[in-house]
């Protein structure tokens, strides 16, 4: 029965946001505007609250895209090619796709940098990071082959204090990655684009479930229809870990 | 006696690991296969023309890659050749809950990877009839049930298995609303392989890109466990002339 150390497998969350069911510490501060301002704040100083602003502005546009998640034959979207602030149609998806992969692997970078694990929580952290790496380099590419201008790198921060709170943070940044993937591919145009999207989106779902087995988290918290989320839910997500609005370049 | 549907001989299978599956291990994926695998799979359904500049560049890295069959499935088609893939899912984890002596850890995610698969063939039925097709039967299943290890060595190749199916397949949907759905579904695939993987204490990826998968190399794998094929398997394999 003990394949593991319980201790390694059953580390209790503490931080509300890792579970979806509830309301993320985000969603919440959503709600709220002088908290979430107080808390962006906090975290990232008053820039960090004006870069929220100015994503949130650019990115409205892309909070019709999936009206519903569950039903077969949903009304087709009707919005593919449309623009962000990542640019026009592919190269726009595949900039938004880098901009979250920069941040990854920049987060475990930051992760791995610290001393809070070991064996083989350590090993998939790396492992993790490996991924993520490889998905910037690919990005990269795509988005030069694409022609419309690249995006630049994020800056980011980081603030790990415990080995709970660092974990409870990554499950809930792992567990965004899916969805955005999700809310992108049916936006796509291009075929090579749309293969190289479908086959980074379930690596990132390989990633999560992991990261959930280890915090006694379901491997699927939303059931058997993943939930795909769009540009601005995902950014929304990552507030205050980057610190820089998109620059395409 | 167990009986399968082609007449491939299965020399020397041990109940719990016959040896084809193990040779379905997902090895790491090159990024040149990556691209020969998920771009020509593309290009059969968008034309090659879509997909130069990386077909030449994977072609100048050396690929090697055997033509894909799925050229010409209707959305329909698709749907039903995954929920038979499903109804196979669904059935294994609903018997081995029963046969095979889980401990508390295995059982928990054997129950829920079980809900998740039942309520995709729900799901699938009703999008094919959406359609305006009629839903595949339930395939004739038979498994090796032994060890609790074995148990999750085989939900791991089906899990993966289901991954690069739904991956192969996604490109080549015409609806968009249709791969929506494909991708909820296999981002929830690849969430089982993960924490399949993780239990088992094996690499939770081989590498940072996904495989894809054929039908006819979905059915290749799966095979072994169908005993009468329904007509979406059937039509899959090389035999059929599809």
């Amino acid at each position: 029965v003990a394949r593991r150390p319980r201790s390694e497998r059953k580390e209790p969350i503490t931080h509300q946001s890792a579970h979806s069911s509830e309301p993320s510490a985000v969603e919440l501060l959503d709600r709220d505007p002088s908290s979430r301002k107080r808390f962006l704040t906090s975290v990232g100083g008053t820039a960090a609250a004006a870069t929220l602003a100015s994503i949130t502005a650019a990115c409205g546009q892309q909070d019709k895209v999936f009206p519903n998640t569950t039903a077969p034959g949903a009304e087709e979207n009707n919005q593919v090619g449309g623009g962000t602030v990542f640019g026009e149609g592919d190269v726009g998806i595949v900039n938004f796709a880098l901009f979250l992969e920069y941040f990854e692997a920049d987060f475990y970078d930051a992760l791995n940098k610290t001393d809070f694990f070991s064996g083989k929580v350590k090993d998939l952290l790396r492992t993790i990071e490996e991924n993520e790496r490889e998905h910037v380099e690919i990005l990269q590419e795509l988005s030069k082959q694409q022609a419309g201008g690249t995006v630049q790198k994020p800056e980011t921060k980081f603030n790990f204090t415990s080995r709970t709170q660092a974990l409870a943070i990554t499950v809930a940044v792992e567990n965004t990655g899916p969805g955005a993937y999700l809310g992108q591919a049916p936006r796509i145009q291009s075929a090579d684009v749309l293969a190289g999207a479908l086959s980074i989106h379930t690596i990132e779902a390989r990633q999560a479930a992991a990261l959930n087995m280890l915090v006694g988290r379901k491997a699927s918290p939303d059931g058997p229809m993943a939930r795909p989320f769009t540009i601005e839910e995902t950014l929304k997500r990552s507030e205050g870990m980057i610190i820089s609005t998109p620059v395409v370049v | 006696v167990r009986r399968f549907a082609r007449s491939r001989p299965l020399p020397g299978e041990p109940p719990s690991a016959p040896p084809r599956l193990a040779g379905i291990e997902i090895h790491g994926t090159t990024r040149a296969d990556f691209i020969m695998r998920g771009v020509l799979a593309a290009g059969a359904a968008y034309g090659l023309g879509a997909v130069g500049p990386f077909v030449n560049r994977a072609l100048a890295q050396g690929t090697q890659y055997a033509p894909p069959d799925q050229a010409g499935k209707s959305d329909i088609e698709i749907l039903n050749f995954a929920l038979t893939l499903e109804y196979l899912e669904a059935e294994y984890y609903k018997r081995g809950l029963s046969a095979v002596n889980l401990s508390g850890e295995a059982r928990e995610l054997t129950k829920e990877i079980y809900s998740n698969e039942a309520a995709h063939i729900d799901f699938l039925i009703g999008a094919v009839k959406t359609l305006g097709g009629k839903p595949g039967r339930a395939p004739t299943v038979t498994f090796p049930f032994g060890s609790e290890s074995a148990f999750l060595e085989l939900a791991q190749t089906f899990e993966d298995t289901g991954v690069m199916a739904y991956n192969g397949a996604g490109p080549l949907l015409g609806s968009k609303a249709v791969l929506n759905n494909a991708g909820q579904i296999a981002q929830v695939e690849g969430r089982h392989a993960g924490a399949i993987r993780m239990l088992r204490g094996q690499n939770v990826t081989d590498g940072a890109l996904e495989g894809t998968l054929s039908f006819q190399e979905v059915v290749e794998r799966v095979d072994p466990f169908i005993v009468d094929s329904p007509r979406s398997f059937q039509e899959a394999k090389p035999e059929s002339g599809l």
